[in-house]
């Protein structure tokens, strides 16, 4: 079963002639109805002229009514042309003067004596009956006499279909260049998002250059944003294209040395020797886990930060499970300064991967390069209420100023501490944990000896 | 005293039904004016090849007039077989109304009373036919009902042997001149229809009491002169042949044109002033058995070689827009004939045919006329 896919051109198309559709049948019920009252208006006044012209000439003559059917009378009802007419004058005691006997009489009381319009059938068609009665005096049979005058409906139907027409015809015009406009404009509405497509469609595959395409105000943001996205994937592809290239040139040199100490271990018949060569050989081994494995983290980090969304996340938490995942003794030498301030939380966005690693490397590498003092670790909200800023202090060998910038690129170790091991992607991974948590990681000398890794973070309103 | 005048006014109202019928019945002798003495006999033309169809024409004009009609539609239509039964109008509309029995149902009903067969129309006994008829005039057609088919004006008819030229009345006005100037002469030697009895004569007299001013004054010299009132414009000149009237007025000139070659005393005039004119009408009734050979008929008769048969036998055909006038000088050799009045059919013709209306003109009439 293929479900079909929606199209909202189509979808705007057939709800606006739905809706027109709808529209127009309500017109045209509105306006029908309205031009047959109109015609019945209009006609009716007619009807009146005759039924009044044929009273004027009743006369009584020797105490009879007589009248002399005016020619007017029927004249005025046969301008129409196409009208068939009837009439009947009837004397107070409903007895016929003169006319058709069988017209329908008017049905109201007899004391009603305002002019009167009905519908009725006569002849097999459908009538419009029109009914006056005027007062004649002629002694005892004095009363109200009624002349009704009846027409077919022909000049009503026409002059009805007329105003219709005349009506109806704009409105369907009107309708038919809307539909034509709705599409024209939808056509419109689409082009630049067809230019679109083909631009990317036409791309090499590997193109993540910003989309150059003029496009309308409309459809600039979308463009922006596509753009935006196709950057940090790039950012990413980069970062990761960095990495692959950065890792087999640090791997190159201990899987050298290994291969080296493990040729030379094989024909080395004293035992002790070779035992040395074997201790060589695992110093060597661990040299590499340990690049590999902060090489991952920071992959997974930079992975992180451009997919995950920034969470909210409470820094003393983070700290704390931090400060838990360290061996014993580690823990032991990290003390934290009271905490006392008006803040009791330490809101903060960013990705709880990223700013985990952070708050590793930096006690981390506090506790190797200092590896006998304790560690004084500072959490604090700024007085304005505005940042947070986390402190780790040691008393290790500090780092030189000319250096404390370029430590915290990747793979870049300060002259301090060359005989402890590291990579030189600790504070690298750090840096671009705070960076993308919009904050700053910054390295200052410690009073009295040692180094104050500084991280200041925006509060978040959470 | 209440039922008692309940009891009169019904039996009044009876009388007056009573009266409106025989009123039409004695309407409408004027048929016989062209017609054959054979009221009702059945006329059959055979058809020119084996006949399919047979179509019934109910009709007051006379089978000398309508023959040479028939047998133009027979040329084109080959296999129909056409019957035509005289009648006077009045019965051809009773009949029209409550046939006798379904198979005397006619297909068409041709009438010279133009008022009852709009009343026919009116009253829903008719159907209607579309007909693409080129250079109908609007006054001869209605609702697609009724199409009259032949133009017949009223004339003035003399016998040559008596006027002297310079008497001839070439208009209303030297007509009611001469009658005044010297009504000793004329005494009892103007013919004219009895608008009591005669459809078209009263159909003619109310026209003209519309039209004219001078309608009154003529009545009055007729009733100095005291005029013989006829039925019908067969009478008419039958007498002014035989030299017992000098003038006939308002003559059915179909009639008198038909018989202007045989007489060489018979002369006609058509006034200068104004002509007014009867129509002959056609309808298909309702319950027609063969309405759509009906239709045939019909379009043939009101199409150019149909109307050009007309024109032969009934003096002048309706078609032919604008030419009536030249038409009319042709046919009547008349040197200038006056405005024509149209009878108009449709809704005003009904007003004629109210009883009321047409007692009191009639009697208003016969009191100057024939005191």
């Amino acid at each position: 079963m293929s479900r079909q896919t929606t199209s909202i051109k189509r979808d705007i198309l057939l709800g606006a002639i739905g809706l027109l559709v709808v529209l127009g049948a309500g017109l045209f019920l509105y306006v029908r109805n309205f031009s047959l009252n109109a015609a019945d208006t209009a006609f009716d006044r007619v009807l009146a002229a005759s039924a009044l012209s044929i009273a004027d000439s009743i006369r009584v003559e020797d105490g009879h009514l007589t009248l002399e059917l005016p020619l007017a009378s029927l004249e005025i009802l046969g301008a129409a042309r196409d009208n068939r007419a009837f009439y009947a004058v009837r004397a107070p005691d409903r007895s016929l003067v003169t006319g058709y006997a069988d017209l329908p009489d008017d049905p109201r009381s007899p004391n009603d004596h305002s002019p009167h319009f009905y519908d009725a059938t006569y002849s097999n068609d459908p009538v419009r009956v029109g009914s006056i009665r005027r007062y004649i005096d002629f002694g005892e049979h004095s009363g109200w006499v009624s002349v009704t005058v009846a027409e077919t409906r022909e000049a009503r139907t026409q002059l009805a279909s007329l105003i219709l027409r005349n009506a109806l015809a704009p409105m369907a015009v009107a309708g038919l260049i809307i539909c034509l406009l709705l599409s024209k404009g939808l056509n419109m509405a689409w082009a630049p998002l067809v230019a679109l497509e083909t631009e990317l469609t036409q791309r090499v595959r590997a193109d993540l250059t910003p989309i150059r395409a003029s496009v309308p105000r409309e459809v600039a943001s979308l463009v922006s944003s596509l753009n935006a996205f196709m950057q940090r994937l790039d950012g990413v592809l980069t970062t990761l294209r960095g990495l692959a290239v950065e890792t087999t040139h640090e791997m190159r040199t201990p899987l050298a040395s290994i291969r080296a100490l493990a040729e030379v271990a094989a024909s080395e018949p004293d035992v002790g020797i070779l035992r040395s060569y074997v201790r060589r050989i695992l110093v060597n081994t661990i040299d590499a886990t340990r690049i590999v494995n902060q090489l991952l983290a920071e992959a997974a980090i930079a992975h992180h930060i451009e997919t995950s969304t920034n969470a909210c996340c409470d820094f003393l938490e983070l700290y704390l499970q931090a400060v838990e995942r360290l061996p014993t003794d580690h823990m032991q030498r990290c003390r934290l300064a009271d905490i006392s301030t008006t803040h009791a939380d330490f809101p903060v966005r960013g990705a709880p991967l990223a700013l985990r690693e952070l708050i590793d490397n930096l006690l981390d590498n506090a506790l190797k390069y200092a590896p006998c003092g304790t560690v004084d670790v500072d959490l604090r909200t700024s007085p304005d209420g505005s940042r947070i800023e986390f402190d780790v202090a040691d008393r290790g060998p500090g780092i030189p100023d000319q250096e404390k910038e370029r430590v915290l690129g990747r793979f870049q170790r300060g002259s301090t501490g060359t005989d402890i091991a590291g990579t030189g992607l600790g504070l690298s991974i750090a840096n671009s944990a705070v960076a993308a948590g919009g904050g700053v990681l910054s390295l200052l000398d410690r009073p009295g000896g040692g180094l104050i890794a500084r991280v200041v973070l925006p509060r978040a309103q959470c | 005293m209440l039922t008692n005048r309940q009891r009169l006014k019904s039996w009044r109202g009876a009388l007056y039904a009573a009266a409106f019928f025989a009123g039409l019945l004695l309407a409408d002798c004027d048929c016989r004016a062209d017609q054959s003495k054979s009221i009702n006999e059945l006329v059959i033309f055979r058809a020119q090849s084996d006949h399919a169809t047979t179509l019934l024409i109910h009709g007051t004009a006379d089978v000398s007039a309508m023959e040479p009609v028939i047998r133009g539609f027979q040329s084109e239509f080959r296999d129909i077989e056409v019957h035509y039964r005289l009648y006077e109008t009045v019965p051809l509309y009773q009949d029209a109304i409550n046939p006798s029995d379904e198979k005397s149902v006619a297909d068409l009903l041709v009438s010279s009373a133009m008022d009852l067969q709009v009343k026919l129309a009116n009253d829903g006994y008719v159907q209607p036919a579309f007909i693409a008829a080129q250079g109908l005039p609007d006054w001869a057609i209605w609702r697609d009902e009724i199409f009259a088919f032949t133009l017949e004006p009223a004339v003035i008819a003399y016998n040559s042997d008596v006027l002297q030229p310079d008497e001839i009345p070439k208009s209303h006005q030297d007509l009611i001149r001469l009658l005044e100037r010297s009504p000793e002469r004329f005494r009892g030697r103007v013919a004219t229809y009895d608008i009591g009895v005669s459809g078209v004569g009263y159909l003619f007299a109310t026209t003209e009491s519309m039209l004219s001013a001078n309608f009154w004054r003529l009545a009055h010299a007729f009733g100095t002169v005291k005029a013989q009132l006829f039925c019908c414009t067969e009478d008419m000149i039958a007498s002014l042949i035989r030299g017992d009237n000098f003038i006939a007025y308002d003559a059915l000139g179909s009639y008198a044109l038909r018989h202007i070659s045989l007489r060489p005393n018979l002369k006609i005039v058509l006034p200068e002033d104004y002509v007014v004119a009867a129509a002959r009408t056609i309808v298909i009734p309702r319950k027609a058995a063969h309405p759509v050979l009906a239709k045939k008929f019909v379009s043939y008769v009101l199409s150019e070689p149909g109307q050009a048969v007309v024109a032969k036998a009934f003096g002048l055909s309706v078609s032919g827009l604008g030419a009536d006038r030249e038409q009319m000088k042709t046919r009547y050799v008349a040197e200038k004939p006056g405005v024509l009045s149209f009878p108009t059919l449709g809704l005003p013709a009904l007003t004629y045919l109210d009883l009321i209306k047409r007692e009191q003109f009639v009697k208003a009439w016969k009191q100057i006329v024939s005191p």
